[in-house]
């Protein structure tokens, strides 16, 4: 059961998506799919369904640049700058270039490509302080963060990826002296990582549908 | 080589713990900018409209003055000029013909009627005659005045026991008759112009209609409706709300609410429901 503490709160974020998409803005409807896509691909893996060759860090792979592109479209539909969205998806193509180069050209394909997925993370990280960056200095308008729905996304994005970056910046080392603590750690710190994404993304998704009930009164 | 492993476990923990306190800085740090900055916007727009009220309210301080100054003029002196030329002419009547006699007496028989529009209009003008005898008797001697011009049928109603609402709020409440019928004169083309004071033990309301052209509503929020927008300015001086309706055709309606228990200071530190 607590092997699988992330799974159910990807799916509690999925239900929580689906409870209030009809209210929800248009760059947040995207979670719908993608939070389908990790809800499937998800259980797929827990059931080794996407073993091939005695690994699934090859799906794992192409995870992080599905993620790296929903996360990053969504922090370039924060801003209204059309100049700053293009170099925010720039961004984007960079950081999917060094992945597929860490794929096939440095790691490997049946290796998980730990390079790419700390650039990402970096990316991430660096996409969400500049948006908080840009909050506090171009916000012209009276904003209740505590229930401003991207703030809770971003919140969660940042806290996903600076748990992992540690993480997978020891992967490859950690994994070739095959140490059983590391695991245990590997393990809580996903976890934890899961849990801040995907409970912020639910409660994002909730402050839309509380707000529209509010505004029928 | 398990030491090592450990000190890379320990640095791997402590690394995330600093990167996630780092991340919890950055986040506290966003939610105190911003509840500093939603405090200093607040303070800013109060100020904003604590400025915009108190220009309101020197305006029509000077327009109140200089009402009050007309109205003495046309009062103290313009029918006192007239009443001598009324006199004038008797003396000179008792010396002419009986033909021209009668046409003295016409002459001063609508000299007689200009002295008494003047004084009507110079008692809706002051201050200090609308304070006296209050609203609804100064709001009726103005719709017998209208009425008695025949430039538009004006009906007054009034519901529920009378009581005083102050004499800030009362002359406020006239000044928005008056700006209300002056614009139903210049632009409704309205034959009918109806005013009804609802008295309610916790509420007053306020309702002026006409039948006249109407407009658009969206002029209310263009620069030239200025009429409009001086009887909501105006409103929201003395606590009151006012909603005003209209589509083109329809005529035009004005609902004023006021609560009559909530005081309302003024610049000059008296209340609403106070004298002076």
């Amino acid at each position: 059961m607590l092997n699988s503490l992330y799974f159910f709160f990807e799916l509690f974020a999925f239900i929580c998506c689906l409870y209030a998409y009809k209210k929800l803005d248009r760059n947040f409807k995207i979670f719908l799919p993608f939070l389908a896509f990790i809800v499937i691909f998800e259980f797929a893996n827990m059931y080794d369904w996407l073993m091939w060759r005695h690994t699934n860090a090859w799906c794992y792979n192409f995870e992080g640049i599905i993620e790296l592109t929903i996360y990053g479209w969504f922090m370039a539909s924060l801003d209204k700058r059309r100049s700053y969205r293009k170099k925010v998806y720039m961004a984007i193509v960079a950081g999917i270039a060094i992945t597929l180069i860490d794929i096939f050209l440095i790691q490997g394909f049946w290796t998980l490509a730990t390079i790419s997925i700390v650039v990402q993370n970096t990316i991430l990280a660096t996409l969400v302080c500049i948006y908080y960056y840009n909050l506090v200095n171009n916000s012209d308008e009276y904003l209740d963060l505590l229930s401003y729905p991207p703030f809770y996304t971003t919140i969660g994005l940042l806290f996903y990826t600076l748990t992992n970056f540690f993480y997978y910046a020891f992967f490859s080392y950690m994994l070739y002296v095959k140490n059983y603590h590391f695991y245990m750690v590997a393990k809580v710190i996903c976890d934890i990582g899961c849990v801040f994404i995907y409970s912020l993304l639910a409660v994002s998704f909730l402050c839309f549908s509380r707000t529209k009930k509010l505004s029928l009164f | 080589m398990l030491f090592k492993d450990e000190e890379v476990i320990l640095i791997l923990i402590a690394g995330t713990a600093m990167l996630m306190l780092l991340g919890v800085f950055i986040v506290s740090f966003l939610l105190v900018y911003q509840r500093k900055q939603n405090k200093n916007m607040l303070e800013k727009e109060h100020l904003k409209s604590s400025f915009q009220q108190e220009l309101l309210k020197t305006r029509m301080e000077i327009q109140e003055e200089t009402l009050n100054y007309v109205s003495r003029e046309l009062h103290d002196n313009v029918t006192q000029v007239l009443s001598f030329v009324k006199l004038n002419l008797g003396v000179l009547g008792k010396n002419l013909e009986e033909t021209e006699k009668v046409k003295i007496n016409d002459n001063r028989e609508l000299i007689s009627q200009s002295i008494s529009d003047l004084r009507n209009l110079s008692k809706s003008l002051s201050f200090e005659h609308i304070s006296a005898i209050g609203l609804v008797k100064t709001l009726e001697m103005e719709a017998e005045r209208i009425n008695r011009s025949g430039i538009i049928n004006l009906l007054f109603l009034v519901d529920g026991d009378v009581y005083p609402l102050g004499e800030q709020r009362e002359l406020v409440l006239f000044r928005i008759f008056q700006e209300a019928l002056n614009n139903v004169l210049k632009h409704a083309e309205a034959a009918n112009f109806k005013i009804s004071l609802y008295y309610k033990p916790q509420m007053f309301n306020l309702t002026i209609e006409d039948d006249g052209v109407g407009f658009q509503p969206e002029l209310l929020n263009d620069k030239s409706g200025s009429g409009l927008r001086n009887i909501i300015n105006r409103a929201a001086l003395i606590g009151a709300e006012a909603v005003i309706n209209s589509t083109p055709g329809n005529g035009c309606n004005i609902k004023l609410s006021l609560n009559p228990l909530v005081q309302e200071t003024y610049a000059n530190g008296t209340h609403s429901n106070s004298p002076g």
